[in-house]
């Protein structure tokens, strides 16, 4: 009797709150945030970007998940950057989205999968630079707008189709050994198609470099990095299929930078350290990011 | 004051202004005949550099032979080596205009010669 309710408790748990994740739309751009800073630079930028769990947390518990209920997101950016001088840039990215998940419907874990491009993000990073000695920075402020280019429709959505404010301030300071950036950034996301609704969302996110290694000769090199990545994503309205619940998470994890000339790969893992989510729902997991980005 | 006291004066003042120039034409680095030194203010990151060789690299007095292109950034002292064309000669303020395109602060040159004598321009000076 008492494991019957258990499992009738669980069934409505799950049905009230399905597999959750929020999107990642981060504001700022990790490589282009350095280059080109030189008058009519410009630059691209490829991006494959991957997350995903099984892990089922209840707050910020993790519980059984007897359905297997699990999503995976992997995201490839196709991204550019137009440098008109040091203190003014824009930037376009483009992404293409492959979601997979298994959700509950009917008490049955119900396999979904959907695949297309994603929103485009313009901004406009608006930079202020010193330059003093052996030590170079900046003060920026970037407003990002997302257009809904993306698909919205079916059961599992890429998009909801809905026309987003980014705004995002943030702080470098880099010597020849140290890098340091510091970025803080909110998403005003607004109501889309199908009256679907997704909180907003406020993010921090912190890289500490150190440079072990130049070439001069070859301009080559690599950095040594540490992110500290924080998000606060507002509750989603009923109606939308992208996301089902807000939450709060904390990941961190190496970054390790290779370059040479005008070419810079960048590599990122993050595992989450703490993670909150709003009643039932799939943890984040962790975040792997490879990038590769040209400069011109 | 007579007119030998303001004479003296003078002397002295343009001593001190010529101890100057020298002082500042002898650089702790080496200068090549035919190779300028700038001293760049902010150039610590290579990959964000990259603007400021390609920029110097397009000027037409830089001999491309040597370097990349001509140039050599060292992000550890915050110097650019450019090499000059055999008989020609540096326009300073197309290089440090240059430079400052690339996004960084120039503030001084420092010019190589078969003599071994450098000349020292400042930013704002007379180029």
């Amino acid at each position: 009797m008492k494991l019957a309710a258990m499992i009738s408790l669980w069934r409505v748990l799950v049905l009230l709150v399905p597999v959750v994740l929020t999107g990642n739309t981060q504001a700022h751009q990790p490589v282009m945030d350095m280059a080109p800073r030189w008058e009519q630079g410009y630059g691209f930028q490829l991006r494959f970007e991957t997350f995903g769990s099984d892990t089922l947390l209840d707050g910020d518990d993790k519980v059984d998940n007897p359905l297997r209920l699990e999503r995976y997101v992997d995201t490839t950016w196709l991204e550019g950057v137009y440098t008109f001088k040091p203190s003014h840039r824009v930037t376009v990215k483009m992404p293409y989205i492959d979601q997979r998940r298994t959700t509950e419907i009917n008490g049955e874990g119900v396999k979904q999968r959907n695949s297309g491009w994603g929103d485009l993000v313009i901004a406009l990073p608006l930079k202020r630079y010193w330059n003093r000695g052996a030590e170079t920075g900046n003060l920026s402020f970037t407003p990002s707008l997302r257009l809904p280019t993306g698909s919205s429709s079916g059961d599992f959505p890429l998009t909801t189709g809905s026309w987003d404010l980014g705004l995002s301030v943030s702080y470098n300071r880099e010597t020849p050994k140290h890098y340091l950036l510091v970025d803080l950034f909110y998403w005003i996301n607004t109501e889309g198609k199908h009256d679907m609704e997704e909180g907003n969302e406020l993010g921090l996110d912190i890289n500490l470099g150190y440079h072990p290694y130049h070439h001069n000769p070859s301009n080559s090199g690599v950095f040594i990095m540490w992110d500290v990545s924080a998000r606060d994503n507002g509750q989603p309205n009923q109606a939308t299929l992208t996301t089902f619940a807000g939450g709060r998470r904390i990941q961190t994890g190496p970054i390790l930078v290779w370059y040479r000339e005008n070419v810079m790969l960048r590599t990122e893992y993050k595992v989450p350290v703490y993670e909150r989510v709003d009643g039932l729902s799939v943890s984040h997991g962790d975040e792997f990011t490879i990038s590769l980005g040209l400069t011109f | 004051m007579s007119t030998v006291d303001k004479a003296g004066t003078v002397a002295l003042l343009l001593n001190l202004l010529l101890g100057t120039i020298a002082l500042a034409a002898t650089p702790s680095f080496p200068v090549n005949a035919n190779e300028a030194v700038f001293e760049v203010h902010g150039i610590v990151c290579s990959f964000c550099s990259k603007g400021v060789e390609n920029k110097l690299s397009r000027l037409p007095f830089i001999d491309p032979s040597k370097y990349k292109e001509g140039v050599l950034v060292e992000i550890e002292s915050q110097r650019v080596t450019v090499l000059i064309k055999p008989g020609q000669a540096l326009d300073s303020a197309a290089a440090f205009k240059a430079i400052r395109s690339g996004g960084y602060e120039p503030i001084r040159v420092h010019i190589g010669s078969a003599s071994g004598e450098v000349r020292v321009i400042e930013v704002g000076g007379d180029d």
